[in-house]
């Protein structure tokens, strides 16, 4: 992300495999999100929730909201609400795309499984760069609408 | 009256008659037994070619691996409702289907 801080966007999509640990967490960050604050709770549900032994309590999330400065009615209402369908909903996603394990990930829709260092990514981020150089201020593609016209539109919509 | 020879044969052969119908028996058993040893055997040769029937067995096991995404193709995955990082209108879009575990 730091070495090309204009040409990336990531975009996460829940995707348990770990359902009785894992749930808590995804609901509370996408809890987190709907106010806002989606990369704080990520980041502090990593650092002090899985790097705390893994605690990803109910009580333990509640006190990451805090120091977030969630307003905690909302999260707590959104967890129990919207984010139990939404966490289920991007399960859904990405099954329909082949997704059976995590990480997994879709560079500009081509698939990669599987963590590594991020060195890994790195060829196939340049390819898609140069890519989207010679695409973009052609027959109508802009920066702003590449993604829908080169993957959305291009793209298989399932696997 | 049985001469004393006749009589050793005699008994020799009641012995036998009486033995032999028993080895019969059991060979019979032992027949059924090695049969039975072939058949599981058998079945054993062809699990192992399969690649199943215990640990380790799941590789190359011969089941339907899971289809994966090929890495060739591309996929329109949405991103409409989902959290993201980054730039908004960026040349490279990764989604990644992450959990906390």
């Amino acid at each position: 992300m730091k070495e090309y801080p204009k040409d990336l966007k990531v975009v996460y999509r829940h995707f348990l495999i770990h359902p009785q640990t894992a749930t808590i967490p995804a609901q509370a960050s996408c809890a987190a999100q709907k106010q806002g604050k989606f990369a704080e709770m990520y980041h502090l549900i990593f650092e002090k929730g899985y790097n705390a032994g893994r605690n990803f309590s109910q009580e333990n999330m509640d006190t990451l909201a805090k120091e977030v400065g969630l307003d905690m009615g909302k999260f707590k209402a959104d967890m129990a609400g919207d984010c139990t369908k939404q966490v289920q909903e991007d399960m859904a996603l990405m099954q329909q795309f082949g997704v059976g394990g995590t990480p997994a990930f879709f560079i500009n829709g081509r698939f990669q499984s599987g963590g590594g260092p991020p060195e890994r990514f790195k060829p196939l981020i340049e390819e898609e760069i140069k890519k989207a150089n010679e695409r973009i201020g052609k027959e109508g593609v802009t920066l702003a609408n590449y993604y829908e016209k080169w993957v959305l539109e291009k793209g298989k919509k399932k696997m | 009256m049985m001469q004393p020879m006749n009589r050793m044969g005699f008994l020799v052969l009641s012995a036998l008659g009486l033995v032999l119908p028993g080895c019969a028996r059991d060979d019979t058993r032992v027949a059924e037994k090695i049969d039975k040893l072939i058949k599981q055997n058998d079945e054993i040769i062809d699990l192992l070619k399969k690649g199943g029937g215990g640990p380790g067995g799941g590789r190359g096991s011969g089941r339907p691996s899971r289809p994966r995404p090929s890495p060739t193709e591309v996929y329109a995955v949405p991103l409409e409702g989902a959290a993201w990082t980054g730039n908004k209108d960026a040349k490279v879009t990764i989604v990644e289907a992450f959990e906390f575990a």
